[in-house]
This record gives C-alpha cells, structure tokens and sequence, in this order.
C-alpha cells in the first residue's frame, strides 16, 4: 500500500517494482483467454497501463492482485473479441517434424488430447478449470476476477472435470478406432 | 454398460480431492471394492486431475515487458466505445429531438409548406436548352420525415453501442 501511496505521490518509476511483481499472472490469465502470446502480451500490457491510470480510483480496503487480476481479464476479454477474426494464431498451427524420444512423444500425445477435450467446454469452464489448476491463484482469486461467486466457480470445475473425463475418453475411442 | 450416476461421480471427485470423509468415504471405498465400473471412472477422473495439474503452470511474458510498460505509461489505451454516461445523455437528446419534430408534424406545422423549385426561373445562359425546365416539388413534411428515419436510425446505433452492446457484453463476461 506504500508503495501505491509513492506512485500516486509522483514515483511513478516505482510503478516498475509492481509490474514485475504481477506481470507473469497478468500474462498467464491474458493468454489463457486469447490463447495467443503476442496477443496476451499486448493485452496484459494494456492492462497495466490502464491500472496506473485507475490506481487513484483503488479501493485500499481490497486486494491489489484482485482488483489488477480483474483489469487484465476485462482487457484480455475485449482483445479477444476485438481480435478475433483479424488475429489467427499461427503459433498453435506450426507443426514441427523432428526426431523426439519417445517419453516426449507421449508427453506431447496427452497435451494434444488434453487441448483437444478442452476445446469441448465452454469458455468459462476452460478458463476456470486453467486458473484453478495453476497453484498460484487461489479458488477465490480465480472466482473474483471471473465476476462470479466462489460456489459457482467450484461446480464449473467439478463439472468441467467430468465433461474432461467424458471426452477424453470418447476422443481417445475415436483415435482407436481411426489406427 | 450401467451409467454412474451424477451424485457417485461427485463424490468421486470429492475422493480424489480428498474432501469426503467419515461414512460417506467408507461407504464409497466398499462400492469401489466391488464395482469395476466405477473404478474405472475413479481412473479417468484421476488421470483428468494429473493432467491438468502437469499442464498448468505460471506462464512469463517477455524480457521486455516492464520496460514496454513503463516506456508506454502515458499512453491509455482508447476506448473503443463512448462511455454509458455520455452515450445515455446524446440519447436523450436525440429523442427529445425527434419528440419535438413528430409533435410539430402531428399539429401540421409543415402542411402548407409545399412549394416548387422551378429550374424554368434560373437564369441559364446556355442556347442548347430548347425545352422549358421543369419544377421540382418541394414538400417540408418529407423532408422532416426523412430527417426522423434517419435520426431514429442514429439513435439506434447509438442505444446499440453505448447501452445494449456494454450490457451484452458484461453479461457475456458473467457467464465467462
């Protein structure tokens, strides 16, 4: 709170100290909803732009990650959509052919399952159920920054595990079927 | 091939995340003992639990991230839409506008103003018109008509971008 005290006092180079301090959950929460990291990285940016410019208007009696968590997810929705038909991510299409061993095949084997399974839920439930996994941010910080109560984001992630477990195994049928 | 029901699948995620306990861990333990079935459900719901656990970790922007921002702190990102407030107030404005303009058109302030535009009165120094000009007529009630449809057209837009949209939007942003 000091240190917002300074900032807003006219240290505005210590506004620094903060960024680096948040900017890898800004980032992280950024691309999970553009799911696109140049993307993300604009977008967690103009988020911390804006909170400098908001840091007045804090209320000191919440969290300061909260109240940041929250910009950088509104912002992060708006890129999304402003983006979304101009911004197509080539990074997810390249397809590298190189020689792997055979732990990393299988390693990259489950990701591309685990992504193609998630790419069944609803963006709620994806983007709640990636949070919550993420040990750095608490259920309430992940409830908080979605706009919804605690409840509600504990049965999205009960539920979205089952939907996961559901299509897994039907994505992993079909891969069988298809050999 | 018997279907798990809704209530055994939650309390087999309670199992794995460790929060059932005393008779109804008991109870579910002696059913996975003899259920093959629902073991097998356990299986997936804990391989669902490894694998998302494995893929979820803090991710890091740039080296340049700091330095973008600070480099940029003057620059606040523009608004893409006027804001409710000022959206609400042009609003007003203009149904007071079109209010006042459907008034004066029901009290038939504009019926007696029909005129012509006769071309035939300029003054054209051009020998190649032979034929006499016509007049075109001129009626003030299609005209404020036209300005009406295409103020009410403005209002829309302006109700779709600085009400319905934002309220759309953060509706969206709740289900999310």
């Amino acid at each position: 709170m000091q240190l917002i005290d300074r900032i807003l006092a006219g240290e505005r180079e210590l506004y620094a100290r903060l960024v680096d301090t948040y900017k890898s959950y800004a980032y992280t929460i950024a691309l999970k909803i553009v799911e696109n990291k140049p993307e993300a990285e604009e977008a967690a940016q103009d988020a911390f732009i804006k909170a400098f410019h908001y840091l007045k208007g804090f209320n000191r009696q919440a969290k300061f990650s909260t109240w940041l968590y929250r910009i950088v997810f509104n912002t992060a929705i708006s890129y999304k959509r402003k983006n979304r038909q101009q911004f197509q991510s080539i990074e997810n299409s390249i397809v590298e052919y190189s020689v792997r061993a055979d732990s990393q095949i299988e390693k990259d084997d489950k990701q591309f399952f685990v992504k193609k399974a998630m790419d069944e839920l609803n963006e709620a439930d994806k983007l709640a159920i990636q949070l919550y996994y993420i040990k750095e941010f608490s259920l309430e910080e992940v409830a908080e920054l979605m706009g919804q109560n605690e409840n509600t984001i504990k049965v999205r992630i009960h539920r979205a595990r089952q939907r996961l477990a559901d299509e897994l195994k039907k994505i992993l049928k079909e891969e069988a079927l298809t050999l | 091939m018997e279907r798990i029901s809704q209530k055994l699948d939650d309390q087999l995620l309670h199992y794995l995340d460790g929060i059932l306990a005393g008779t109804d861990k008991s109870d579910l333990e002696e059913l996975l003992r003899k259920d093959n079935q629902l073991r097998i459900r356990l299986e997936e719901l804990r391989k669902v639990n490894q694998m998302l656990a494995g893929k979820a970790r803090l991710e890091h922007p740039s080296k340049v991230f700091t330095e973008r921002v600070m480099s940029n702190l003057d620059h606040l990102p523009e608004r893409s839409t006027m804001s409710p407030k000022n959206g609400l107030l042009l609003l007003c404005g203009i149904m007071v506008a079109i209010g006042a303009l459907t008034l004066l058109l029901t009290l038939g302030v504009f019926d007696n103003m029909n005129s012509a535009i006769s071309l035939e009165k300029m003054v054209v120094k051009n020998d190649l018109i032979k034929n006499p000009l016509p007049s075109i007529p001129f009626n003030a009630k299609w005209l404020i008509n036209g300005i009406l449809i295409s103020t009410l057209g403005l209002a829309f837009v302006l109700l779709d971008r600085t009400v319905l949209r934002p309220l759309f939007e953060k509706r969206s942003r709740m289900q999310l």
